[in-house]
């Protein structure tokens, strides 16, 4: 999956279900792309989130 | 005739764990206390049988030893996001310095959290608390200014006494703090938008989720800890300055005058200022909070009049009950 961020200063943390840190992932680049399932569901609440400055990338792969 | 030992020398510290069997061995934040400390708590009880020697039963141990901890530490800047992310567990961070710190997902699964214990004496016992997840976050402040007032609770599984690697001990004088003093606090007790008052004595904002030891029948300490549901509510005392909180409580709406069968949605926000750098705050927002006001109580005292409100914050249109927001100077993800 890719997202975008809405700068590149962007960076998110967080668990997933057993309490394991994931991430910390930069977007310093202005997007990331990962197959990673934690970072996928921690990136896809973000992205879901209108709030948060994370979002899915048009450009999906 | 000797000193006694005096009871200030105290550093409360903790560190986020990995994961849950990676115990942290260096503190992340080590914090100066107004009260508490992490401590062990075990159970015992007695087998009750008949028995014709004994006015009492023989005791034992239960298998449930754990640990708690519940301490008040002042709104130091950096360690903040640390604590707020045991309950919001996704951090985002943007900003090139000072970092905004958005935190959201409250009640999601929780992080890991090792605390420890530092007594500064010469020869003190060092303890490390194993594998533990907060259970309460509290910030209260009032007209006495000075920090606001951080409350943690976390329940963990194993108390050890194990040395560990200290961190820097944050310190009032030249950290700073955030406070209320000179801050602005909003409210609104019928509309989702809330509006800056001034009137507010004292507040507190609780955000609460048991978490209960489990013993399981071959364990010493608990393995196994069970999730409650959150339960976020505010409390304000206000400087009497209308009805209008009471009658939307009773009566329905600010005007109302009859009994009212549904309740009234307003909202809140409580913004601290820190108290060295300009640039640096924290915020609370509760779009949705079921505001209930007890009705001002007479005195002959002629002391102000004032208003209690309780409020019972609710799911909001999108995000979290309770939304935090710090800037402060860690570039870091918590």
């Amino acid at each position: 999956m890719r997202y975008k961020a809405k700068d590149k200063t962007v960076q998110v943390g967080g668990n997933n279900s057993k309490g394991e840190v994931v991430g910390p992932i930069s977007f310093k680049t202005g997007s990331y792309t990962t197959t990673d399932d934690d970072e996928i569901a921690l990136l896809d609440t973000c992205a879901t989130d209108p709030d948060n400055p994370i979002g899915f990338d048009p450009k999906e792969d | 005739m000797g000193f006694t030992t005096p009871s200030n020398q105290f550093i409360w510290e903790l560190a986020k764990q990995t994961n849950e069997s990676t115990i942290a061995t260096t503190a992340q934040y080590g914090l100066p206390v107004y009260s508490g400390r992490s401590m062990p708590v075990q159970t015992t009880n007695r087998v009750e049988v008949t028995d014709a020697t004994t006015l009492a039963a023989d005791p034992y141990k239960q298998g449930d030893e754990h640990w708690e901890a519940d301490v008040v530490v002042p709104a130091f800047g950096a360690p903040l996001p640390k604590i707020l992310v045991g309950l919001w567990p996704l951090d985002t961070v943007t900003g090139a310095g000072p970092f905004t710190h958005t935190f959201s997902t409250l009640g999601a699964t929780p992080p890991w959290f090792t605390t420890y214990n530092t007594d500064l004496l010469a020869g003190a016992v060092e303890e490390t608390f194993e594998a533990g997840i907060m259970s309460e976050f509290s910030i209260t402040g009032d007209g006495t200014g000075g920090p606001a007032r951080v409350g943690a609770k976390y329940v963990g599984k194993r108390p050890t006494i194990a040395s560990y690697t200290n961190a820097t001990p944050q310190v009032v004088a030249t950290d700073g703090y955030f406070t209320f003093s000179g801050a602005v606090l909003q409210y609104e007790v019928d509309a989702g938008t809330p509006v800056t008052e001034t009137n507010i004595q004292s507040l507190t904002l609780t955000v609460s989720r048991p978490v209960t030891p489990i013993a399981t029948a071959d364990s010493v300490s608990v393995n196994f800890l069970a999730l409650g549901k959150v339960e976020p509510t505010v409390s304000m005392t206000l400087l009497m300055a209308n009805h209008e909180a009471y009658r939307a409580t009773f009566f329905g709406a600010v005007a109302g005058s009859t009994p009212s069968a549904t309740l009234v949605k307003g909202s809140v926000k409580f913004n601290l200022v820190h108290s060295i750098t300009g640039g640096h705050s924290a915020s609370f927002t509760m779009d949705s909070v079921i505001l209930m006001a007890e009705p001002p109580q007479p005195n002959p005292d002629a002391s102000p009049l004032t208003v209690t409100i309780n409020g019972v914050v609710t799911k909001p249109a999108s995000g979290d009950h309770v939304k935090p927001v710090v800037i402060n100077a860690i570039a870091a993800v918590s």
